[in-house]
């Protein structure tokens, strides 16, 4: 009851009106989200949602109106508030290069309620250096303090001691279950048709849940509305292009854009002649599209579609000829895997004070290994073909919808509220085979259904001038097996200005998951399995407390936050588990009730403003885990309990010609379970036959050496009659340090018994040609 | 499945491997003792010392420790002598049923115990054999029958052969006879993959019928063959499942390191027990 007291308006006796539309770029027509809107006389604001639109109700009485974002001219209007007022606006782009690559948001960190909150601008993550000079929005959310990057190259996300499962990751607000590309060197995320990323760390606002550690939401370009534009770039390993215009100007519009490597292109050659006649390869492809159609100003239709596989493949035919006959064989083996994310969505003003949001989605994600051998054996007098067919397939599918409202009722009070609804099924692994005599035999995990219900209620206070409140509650239930969950998770964040440029800031969130990824590598694997909480295992729980302080200084922005998670019923593999084993159910391959303990400071010093800018940040954690049937049941440490972790990102731009930037990174190595000793085993019945016993003192007893990186990139702009080109050269790894990716006993050319660790990549260069028009 | 594992070869391909050493600080050994009992057997313990992990030589041999034998109240039952090279030996036997405590000191190391429990032998009732007879050797699938007792139990199925075999070698002709003796793996599907050890935890308390497989060479003369039920205890039972895993996991990188089970305070290594049951076959 208490929770609801505190959530209840702060209303006054005067007048009220609203005033409300959407804020969009003047070039394009694309909504602005999170762009602010300030009534200097009141010195009270709001904020746009993730489709441009914003409500502000204030008392009748004149206003002074300042719409800003970053990036963009700000605009200011004046006049006297008498009744409910539409002002759509339109805010111009600052030239490109005069505005160097800006912060986080428009709003200064101090303002700003909402903690451990991070959004980067598009233009600032294309700006910093990538491996192979493919832009990766998940390998810039690495270099922000509380977030960890797992193994060498990898995309995976580890936030303030949590797995890469528990990262809520949204395309146009649909969960996108696995965002890997290359066994995780490259995200699905193509940077050119993004509008927004954002993250959040802690203190999640109710609107959220599902997860226990983090919030990805990244939002696709909705397409230009004002006249059609392209961009596109040809690098080391793949080649992208994005078109975007109106169907209609200012009503309808259309976003398509593409990526795919070449390197099995490239190679095919090489590896034809290599293995006589034999195909392999690799490659991955994604497709985005968007369509967007204003109905009249209060509605508005969006449909989406993501579609992405990554393919690995052998294919060899040959044949022999013994005792007059002849045996042509054909082999074909590989995997493949992707998503395909879709969603349609409807925006509704319902009235000034209230918007209105239903979106339908359907996500699937599937892993597939497939093997097919053919023999054609043909004799003088006959010919007879064998077959053997195999496959395996994994995955998870999702249909949803989601209805969520806006609410502003008052100058002190906004509201979001919502429901949502999931129907997942679960593939948690089926074999299928086939030969020439036999019918399809089917082995393996058959799938599971489960859904799962959320409702939220989220209210955002003003108490005075010093006090922002963020308190709601999210409940959720999930039903499988025969089996029903619930949870009621509570969420509190608030902030307290001590001055005009100084926050102290403080938030409390409960978090429930009601799925869980079964994962033993840790290199953003497609064999990695998602399967749900059941009757024997619990959904995940987290707690998390933060809190810290944001100053503003200058140009500059510092905040220092401090967070206690613990987290329980985590799953993890039983010792020697094998990833795939089809005759064994998986939930008898993992231990479960495990419990989860993460704490540490973060430290983040930003620069928005200015010919250089960018951020150091610093992270000392520390992050265990207890399993009662694992390590003899005591704490250990997680792989990726990392003490120390630094980032430098920082871009300078000289002129509008010309920049440069840098990252450096630097990490405590991650835990490993290496023997100490060995000794010999005992076996009664074969007294000859003694093998030796590795012996590990307990679990992750070791660390690898401390990984560090610098990465690079200079970009050349130029003019062109027909738009714009840019030449990136990129180098990765500029000192080509060799960081660890795994340590193996092993036996070096001398033939002697050694730990052998092995590095991945040395210094790379890239060169990438963009364009834009 | 370990086909699956050239993932890795991929991902290791496409970027570049680069390999450098890693080092591992040497520890102190630790003591070793390594016993599994028998009540058909006199008692054997063997004491040797842990190596550090990248030592290339078997040099884990400890003279001059004193094995104490003890029963639950921890009275003394017996000191082995050390005639063979590593064992530590008695003439007495264990008995089935009973409960007893080991106790090893060796200068220079903390003193290491540990306790285990000797079971009953587990009578086998009836043993169904199917054979499918080969070029040279012989499929047979046995489903042994035995009735298992109502708390938890632990098993593992051995076979043994005696027969004549006749090879050639510069000298012509010879025949000998052999006795081998090896594990009954079970069908995968019943029970924890490739592993001989299994647990009751499917027909607790009532009649068991365990299907297993093995084969043969045909070329020799069969003189005898038993099925071997041997009834584990708790802490062999752990310790061969692990050790088995082990053995089974180590160099995929995929796997979990395990970590195999040891019962030795102060110490590593397996203080367990076993008693045995042979069925002939005709």
């Amino acid at each position: 009851m208490r929770i609801w007291l505190l959530l209840l308006p702060v209303l006054s006796f005067a007048q009220k009106h609203t005033i409300n539309g959407f804020i969009k770029d003047a070039e394009s027509g694309e909504s602005l989200i999170s762009a602010t809107i300030l009534n200097l006389k009141s010195k009270s604001g709001a904020t746009s949602n993730t489709h441009g639109f914003y409500s502000l109700t204030q008392n009748q009485d004149s206003v002074l109106l300042v719409y800003s974002y970053v990036g963009y001219q700000p605009q200011t209007i004046r006049f006297i508030l008498k009744s409910d007022t539409t002002i759509s606006i339109m805010l111009a782009p600052v030239l490109l290069n005069e505005i160097v690559v800006e912060g986080t948001r428009a709003d200064p960190i101090h303002e700003v309620t909402q903690m451990s909150s991070v959004s980067i601008p598009i233009d600032q993550i294309k700006a910093l250096p990538a491996l192979m000079g493919e832009v990766d929005v998940l390998k810039i959310l690495q270099l922000i303090p509380g977030v960890q990057s797992g193994n060498e190259g990898s995309s995976g996300l580890y936030v303030r001691g949590g797995g890469p499962d528990q990262n809520l990751i949204l395309l146009d607000g649909v969960p996108v279950y696995n965002v890997a590309h290359l066994f995780g060197f490259f995200s699905v995320f193509n940077a050119d048709a993004l509008n927004h990323v954002e993250m959040i760390k802690g203190g999640f606002p109710a609107r959220y849940g599902g997860r226990l550690s983090s919030v990805i939401d990244i939002n696709m370009k909705d397409g230009n509305m004002k006249e059609v534009k392209g961009e596109g770039s040809i690098g080391l390993i793949a080649a992208k292009a994005t078109v975007e215009g109106p169907i209609q100007k200012d009503k309808t519009s259309f976003l398509i854009s593409a990526r795919r490597t070449y390197i099995d292109i490239l190679a095919r050659p090489i590896i034809k002649s290599a293995s006589e006649g034999g195909k392999a390869g690799y490659y991955f492809y994604d497709v985005n599209l968007k369509l967007n159609h204003i109905i009249n100003p209060k509605n508005r239709v969006y449909a989406s579609l993501y579609m992405g596989d990554d393919k690995a493949y052998s294919r060899f035919k040959d044949y022999y000829i013994n005792n007059n006959e002849r045996t042509d064989y054909e082999e074909e083996f590989g995997l493949k895997w992707g998503n395909i994310i879709t969603a349609l969505r409807w925006n509704r003003v319902l009235n000034p004070k209230l918007f209105a949001n239903l979106t339908s989605t359907y996500s699937r994600y599937r892993f597939d290994v497939f093997g097919d051998y053919k023999e054609t054996i043909t004799s003088p007098t006959s010919t007879q073909t064998e077959r053997y067919k195999n496959q395996y397939i994994s995955g998870i599918e999702d249909l949803a919808t989601k209805i969520d409202f806006d609410w502003s009722p008052a100058p002190n009070y906004q509201a979001r509220f919502g429901i949502h609804a999931i129907n997942h099924t679960f593939s948690p692994g089926v074999f299928s085979f086939r030969t020439t005599e036999a019918r399809d035999s089917v082995v393996g995990n058959p799938n599971i259904l489960g859904n799962e219900f959320a409702a939220y209620m989220e209210n955002n206070l003003s108490l005075g001038r010093s006090l922002k409140i963020n308190a709601g509650v999210h409940v959720s239930a999930f039903r499988v097996e025969k089996t029903t969950y619930s949870s009621f998770q509570p969420r509190i964040a608030a902030s307290y200005h001590l001055n005009h440029a100084f926050t102290v800031k403080a938030s409390y969130a409960s978090m429930v998951q009601f799925i869980h990824l079964l994962t033993n590598a840790g290199l953003g694997l497609p064999t990695d399995l998602w399967v749900p909480a059941t009757a024997s295992i619990k959904p995940q729980q987290a707690n998390q407390f933060a809190a810290g302080v944001a100053k503003t200084y200058k140009s500059f922005e510092f905040t220092l936050e401090g967070y206690y998670k613990t987290m329980n019923n985590l799953i993890e593999y039983k010792d020697g588990a094998s990833y795939i084993n089809l005759e064994q159910d998986w939930q008898d391959k993992v231990v479960t009730g495990g419990k989860g303990e993460a704490y540490g400071i973060e430290l983040l010093a930003q620069k928005k403003k200015g010919k250089v800018s960018g951020w150091v940040g610093y992270t000392l954690a520390w992050n265990n885990r207890q399993f009662d049937d694992l390590n003899k049941a005591r704490w250990f440490p997680y792989k990726y309990d990392r003490r120390h972790d630094i980032s430098i990102a920082l871009t300078h731009t000289w002129n509008t010609r010309m920049d440069f930037s840098m990252a450096w990174v630097f990490g405590t190595g991650n835990a490993i379970t290496l023997p100490t000793l060995q000794y010999q085993s005992q076996n009664p019945f074969v007294p000859y036959y003694t093998s030796d016993i590795r012996y590990y003192e307990s679990r992750n007893n070791f660390r690898m050496k401390n990984y560090h990186r610098l990465d690079l990139s200079f970009s050349f702009w130029k003019d062109k009659k027909w738009g714009q080109r840019k030449w990136t050269l990129g180098v990765y790894n500029a000192y080509s340090r060799l960081n660890p990716f795994f340590v193996d006993l092993s036996y070096d050319k001398n033939g002697k018994k050694k730990f052998i660790q092995y590095s991945l990549f040395p210094i790379i260069p890239s060169l990438t040609y963009s364009f834009k028009f | 499945m370990k086909r699956y594992n050239w993932i890795l070869i991929l991902v290791l391909i496409t970027g570049c491997q680069l390999v450098v050493d890693f080092e591992i600080p040497i520890d102190k050994p630790k003591l070793v003792l390594n016993a599994i009992l028998n009540p058909d057997s006199t008692w054997n313990v063997s004491v040797t010392q842990s190596r550090h992990i990248l030592d290339e030589f078997s040099a884990g041999y400890v003279p001059n420790a004193v094995v104490t034998i003890m029963d639950e109240n921890d009275i003394v039952i017996s000191t082995l002598d050390q005639p063979g090279f590593r064992e530590y030996r008695s003439d007495l036997k264990p008995q089935a049923g009973k409960i007893y405590k080991v106790k090893v000191e060796v200068q220079g190391f903390e003193p290491v115990s540990a306790l285990t429990n000797i079971p009953q032998p587990m009578p086998i009732t009836a043993v169904k054999i199917d054979t499918v007879l080969n070029d040279d050797y012989a499929d047979v699938t046995a489903e042994i029958t035995f009735t298992d007792p109502p708390e938890k139990n632990y098993y593992q199925l051995y076979v043994s052969t005696k027969m004549i075999v006749q090879y050639w070698n510069s000298n012509g002709t010879r025949a000998d006879t052999i006795n081998y003796l090896h594990p009954l793996y079970l069908y995968k599907s019943e029970f924890e993959e490739s592993t001989s050890v299994f647990n009751d935890f499917k027909f607790n308390g009532a009649t068991a019928k365990i299907k297993a497989r093995f084969s043969y060479w045909t070329r020799g003369t069969i003189l005898k063959q038993q099925i071997i039920l041997l009834h584990l205890n708790e802490a062999y039972y752990k310790y061969e499942l692990t050790r088995n895993l082990q053995e089974r996991t180590t160099g995929d990188p995929f796997a979990q390191p395990v970590q195999v089970f040891s019962n030795i305070t102060n110490g590593i290594g397996i203080f367990a027990a076993c008693a045995g049951y042979s069925f002939e076959l005709d």
